[in-house]
């Protein structure tokens, strides 16, 4: 069962609405890019669809669970945050097996998956390095490791390259689809054709409602 | 846990984030611990001083009752009272007429008929009865030149040892009476009873009916007036028993305002599968850890300032001041954690926007 949108609005108190009858699908190991202009209401959208938002109007439905209403089952949805979001004081590593205590690891097992998760990101020999201290590429890398480690089932992605410049923006770029497990969709609000260009799908947010580019 | 997170990693998260920020943990151990210190300084400063009171309102009789009756009593009733459990000890007296010392002729004295248990509460310095020979207060002895275990012949009479007590603290008039202990029979001017420091009030009631069908009364040997209150409705009306509750409130406030600062910590955890019971652990442990922390460090700092500056607290002084800081520090723990779970209620996508 995909992850689907139903009739979605969505407005913050009495302003105009943000998002106006959203209806989407996305699938399993698929790449979707959402773009649109600042405040065009990307991160909005994909907010309510991993559920930290509940939507004014509609329905998100994973599996047939309301999305944000029902308790989903460990390893549904993770996310990378446009600001980044890390724990400051904690190791790369600790970061990156947030992930994994997610979905239950067993706690002899999280170092080890983790470890290999930073190498995957390109950050081997970084485990030991505080969070606060590492490079906004870098600390990007730990929360695409972050995110992907548990291989969950959807990764939503909010503007993963909105902080970084250009070079550090195609090496995660590169990271966050070259590390996707499979089976693992990518949904990704961006305004970056570095992301969007990898994505199989894009839909555009114009004044609130959405537009299937490719 | 059902939602993915072991008990075991919420456990350890909050025990890693605690020592991943030492400076934050120094900072609320040390406000935690003056808030605890203070109040566990204060208890033990303050039972110190009621400690210091109930000594001197004991020793000045606080716990005894004087009856007496237009008719006087019966000494077997008085007697009877010493072998009570709840009484420390009961004796009675009557007059027994002037005596002259042979060792001082002309100088006149008071002689009182006792029964035996009378020296134990007139000086509570004695441990048991004195049922033979004489019992001299100290003006008499001074006056007589009498040393305790010394003998005594008074005109006419036969030489009996002598028990020297100071008699004073909480009978002045005996302090220059001449003292004869015999068996409790016949008729008492007067009977004083010292009671168990909890069963004195209901005593007080109670004696009346004792000594009946004699018409007693029975006072107190020391007035209100001299002590005010009792020291044990001191300590039981002390204001601050009260003090863990505020305490406790303000370190619960520092708590949940430092988890407030902490709120988009709080989203990730909340976005990465979290739910608000393991937040509240998480929290809880945090709590845990510190308070405890605070409890013992500022306990044992007021321990060591109090025996310092006033003296080694007893054990009672010791458990009175840790159970106040003990309830303080478990508003602390429940109270604590409310911060973070209000944050983890607020909407995750703004919080993650905040630093």
């Amino acid at each position: 069962m995909p992850l689907s949108l139903t009739g979605v609005t969505h407005r913050y108190g009495d302003q105009p609405p943000v998002l106006i009858g959203i209806d989407l699908e996305v699938g399993a190991d698929e790449t979707v890019a959402i773009v649109g202009a600042s405040g065009s209401g990307k991160t909005t959208l994909l907010s309510i669809l991993g559920g930290l938002l509940r939507p004014t109007e509609g329905d998100v439905l994973l599996d047939g669970m309301l999305v944000g209403r029902e308790e989903l089952p460990p390893g549904s949805l993770s996310w990378v945050f446009q600001t980044i979001n890390l724990l400051g004081r904690r190791t790369a590593l600790e970061n990156v097996a947030l992930g994994l205590h997610a979905v239950g690891f067993a706690p002899g097992e999280v170092s080890v998956a983790a470890t290999a998760m930073l190498e995957a990101v390109g950050l081997g020999g970084m485990e030991e390095q505080v969070a606060m201290r590492l490079s906004g590429g870098q600390a990007q890398r730990v929360g695409i490791a972050r995110a992907l480690v548990g291989r969950p089932r959807y990764v939503l992605a909010d503007e993963p390259t909105g902080q970084l410049d250009r070079s550090t923006s195609e090496i995660v770029a590169e990271v966050l689809f070259s590390a996707r497990p499979a089976g693992t969709t990518v949904v990704a609000a961006t305004h970056d054709p570095l992301i969007a260009g990898r994505c199989r799908r894009t839909y555009t947010i114009v004044d609130g409602r959405l537009r299937a580019e490719r | 846990m059902s939602d993915g997170w072991r008990l075991t990693a919420v456990i350890r998260e909050a025990l890693a984030n605690l020592a991943a920020s030492g400076a934050r943990a120094g900072v609320l151990l040390v406000g935690l611990g003056g808030l605890v210190g203070a109040l566990t300084w204060a208890e033990l400063s303050f039972a110190s001083d009621v400690k210091e009171q109930a000594r001197r309102f004991d020793m000045a009789g606080g716990r005894v009752a004087v009856v007496d009756g237009p008719n006087g009593l019966d000494a077997a009733f008085c007697e009877e009272l010493s072998w009570k459990p709840y009484v420390v000890a009961a004796g009675g007296w009557r007059e027994g007429g002037q005596v002259i010392a042979a060792s001082s002729p002309g100088v006149f004295f008071e002689r009182w008929v006792v029964t035996g248990d009378i020296v134990r509460v007139w000086d509570p310095r004695f441990e048991s009865r004195t049922d033979a020979g004489y019992i001299a207060g100290l003006a008499a002895a001074g006056e007589l030149g009498l040393a305790d275990g010394g003998w005594l012949t008074l005109a006419g009479e036969s030489s009996a040892p002598v028990t020297v007590a100071d008699l004073a603290p909480r009978n002045q008039f005996a302090a220059r009476r001449i003292l004869d202990p015999v068996a409790p029979t016949g008729r008492l001017a007067q009977c004083w009873v010292e009671f168990s420091p909890e069963a004195f009030e209901a005593g007080l009631l109670w004696l009346p009916a004792h000594f009946a069908p004699d018409e007693a009364a029975a006072r107190r040997a020391v007035s209100r007036g001299e002590f005010g209150v009792d020291p044990l409705d001191m300590l039981a009306g002390r204001p601050q028993r009260w003090g863990w509750l505020p305490v406790g409130a303000v370190g619960a406030a520092m708590l949940s305002l430092m988890a407030l600062f902490r709120r988009s910590e709080t989203a990730v955890y909340r976005a990465f599968g979290v739910r608000l019971r393991g937040l509240l652990i998480m929290h809880q442990i945090e709590a845990i850890v510190l308070v405890l922390g605070s409890l013992i460090i500022s306990s044992a700092w007021a321990m060591a300032v109090h025996s310092v500056t006033t003296g080694l607290p007893d054990l009672d002084q010791v458990w009175l001041a840790l159970r106040t800081a003990a309830m303080a520090a478990a508003v602390i723990v429940i109270l604590g954690p409310l911060g973070a779970l209000l944050a983890g209620t607020g909407s995750p996508a703004t919080l993650l926007k905040e630093r």
